[in-house]
């Protein structure tokens, strides 16, 4: 169609609008409308408003709770339990434990007033027994093997408490928008867009957790090393019903958001009749930054931002069957005990926590003597069980 | 300067009770001031006119529930338009593929039929009134508020709360469905 036929089609379609024109308001309608601010407000006008006013008070009172329920979040699990002992080691000249393989006569890093768990400077020939180290009470030490319940929990939270209740949040929020007009239902819908946002990067964006090193800490005895076999293999052998460390290694979260390392998981921790080892403690490498290997436990682990290294260490009772010193692989027992290689780890991202799995280079097994040796039931130790590490 | 000051004493007029508190005889003289243009336009959007009715008094309450709201009585005019607008096009959505007959036109044209035309002058009516009955509720509303009401882009823009691209978009996609139509019809 040229220009003079749009033109022309212009007309005619002004043409057809006309002739649709109706003309004035009837006064019927006139006399309808005029009178609509006489109208009482319906009953549905009335309900509406109800329900506006209800949707609006929940809204407020859902923010606040999200902001309070996110925000106000335990820290750590820390049990009330008098500590009955401490059993904190210091191995003078002692080096960092680490799966590094360096090897117990390692130079320390720097001289330190803080305790270390490390392995001592013992080297077993191949194929012999390794030996118990004993433990050396430090009655200065900051690192305190008998502390139960820090850094640990029985289940870690994944979060999906705090999800609910901002998915609960989020509807209230939609539906307050939903139900008011014109631009005050911004605020609401902003809200709830923004909390949803919230919740969905801090729920998938992609979080891992990676370590590198670890090892034996309280009771470190090496592996006979077959022949060509370059790396050292080391145990953690404590005796039955006795604290064991092991040294998680240098744990990093790869996120391009902030990532806080809340707990870890301690399996079995509420079983007062599990005769196996146990999880009881979660504390900090005196090197906060993992560069220098692991010097041993200072601090109990509390929520600890993972944008850098930090070298964790896990505390335990062995069990009452554990062998022990006289553990060595090629007896392997009448059974075992293991909680595998596996860590699980709770973290917080934003402010909404998360539960991750962090592989260890190592398992934690242990094999079981029966019968148990020393007794449970005639053990004074304090009733908790322990373990043992293996590389 | 008359024009100015005559406006100014209607626009006191208007907004005065709003000052006073009498809302209600406010917003009276504000509907009942386009009410006839209201009425065109939902009339011929819908085509229907009882509809049309049904449609100015849903829209007419609406804006009275948000007039306490409403702070500028100046930018009731288009505040209003707006309403009706999505009131027209709820309704134009809800109908769906219902077909209406307006009953009250075809009642005029039988009063006063039309001069005798050309077949090809008839046939062209037909056809362009065809093709407005089969536009969507949004290309509709927009070739009315344009052709019908003179309204700009923007101010089309502002009554249907769409951007101006949207709105020349839909306006050129129903000229070239009418254009089409018509043509056919010619043939």
């Amino acid at each position: 169609m040229t220009e003079p036929d749009d033109t022309r089609l212009e007309h005619e379609l002004r043409d057809a609008l006309d002739r649709r024109d109706p003309g004035p308001a009837p006064l019927t309608l006139r006399e309808r409308v005029l009178r609509v601010p006489n109208e009482p407000p319906t009953r549905a006008d009335k309900g509406r408003g109800a329900i506006q006013a209800v949707l609006g008070l929940a809204a407020v009172v859902a923010l606040m709770v999200v902001a309070v329920g996110v925000s106000g979040r335990p820290g750590p699990a820390v049990s009330s339990a008098t500590p009955t002992s401490r059993a904190a080691l210091a191995t003078p000249g002692g080096s960092p434990a680490t799966s590094s393989g360096a090897p117990p006569s390692a130079p320390e890093p720097a001289p330190t007033p803080f305790p270390t768990v490390s392995a001592p400077p013992y080297s077993p020939k191949p194929g012999e027994t390794p030996l118990p180290v004993s433990a050396t009470l430090d009655a200065g030490a900051s690192f305190d093997a008998s502390l139960d319940g820090v850094g640990v929990r029985l289940h870690v939270d994944d979060g999906s408490g705090e999800r609910w209740l901002i998915g609960i949040a989020i509807c209230i929020l939609a539906a307050f928008a939903l139900t008011i007009g014109g631009r005050r239902r911004i605020l609401p819908a902003v809200a709830a867009m923004a909390l949803t946002l919230w919740v969905l990067v801090a729920t998938f964006v992609p979080v891992v957790l990676t370590n590198s090193g670890g090892g034996g800490g309280l009771y470190v005895a090496y592996a006979p090393k077959p022949v060509g076999f370059g790396e050292d293999v080391l145990y953690e052998v404590a005796p039955a019903l006795q604290a064991f460390a092991f040294n998680v290694g240098d744990v990093h979260a790869e996120s391009i958001l902030p990532v806080r390392l809340e707990a870890v998981e301690a399996p079995n921790w509420n079983f007062e009749d599990f005769v196996a080892l146990k999880y009881t403690a979660a504390w900090l490498d005196r090197e906060n930054s993992g560069s220098g290997g692991s010097w041993g436990p200072v601090a109990p682990l509390t929520s600890t931002d993972l944008s850098g290294f930090h070298s964790i260490w896990i505390v335990g009772r062995a069990g009452a069957c554990s062998p022990g010193p006289v553990y060595y692989p090629n007896e392997p027992g009448d059974g075992w005990t293991g909680l595998g290689s596996e860590l699980t780890a709770e973290i917080n991202v934003l402010g909404i926590p998360r539960r991750v799995a962090l592989q260890m280079r190592f398992s934690v097994v242990e094999p079981n003597s029966v019968p148990c040796a020393p007794d449970r039931s005639t053990v004074s130790a304090p009733p908790l069980p322990s373990g043992s590490s293996a590389p | 300067m008359l024009g100015s000051l005559v406006g100014d004493v209607v626009e006191r007029e208007v907004v005065r009770p709003i000052a006073v508190g009498d809302r209600a005889a406010a917003f009276r003289r504000l509907v009942d001031r386009g009410l006839d243009s209201a009425y065109r336009l939902a009339a011929i959007v819908l085509g229907d006119r009882t509809e049309a009715e049904d449609a100015v008094h849903d829209a007419v309450i609406a804006a009275w529930r948000g007039f306490g709201g409403l702070r500028d009585s100046d930018a009731f005019d288009a505040w209003f338009r707006r309403i009706l607008v999505n009131v027209c096009r709820d309704r134009l959505r809800a109908r769906g593929r219902r077909r209406i007959v307006d009953l009250g036109r075809e009642l005029v044209e039988s009063e006063h039929p039309i001069q005798a035309d050309t077949a090809e002058t008839t046939a062209t009516r037909d056809a362009v009134d065809r093709a407005l009955d089969a536009l969507g509720a949004d290309e509709r509303l927009i070739v009315v508020l344009r052709y019908h009401a003179d309204m700009t882009v923007p101010a089309i823009a502002a009554a249907a709360g769409i951007p101006e691209g949207t709105v020349k978009s839909r306006l050129h996609r129903a000229m070239e469905r009418l254009r089409a139509t018509i043509e056919e019809a010619e043939r």
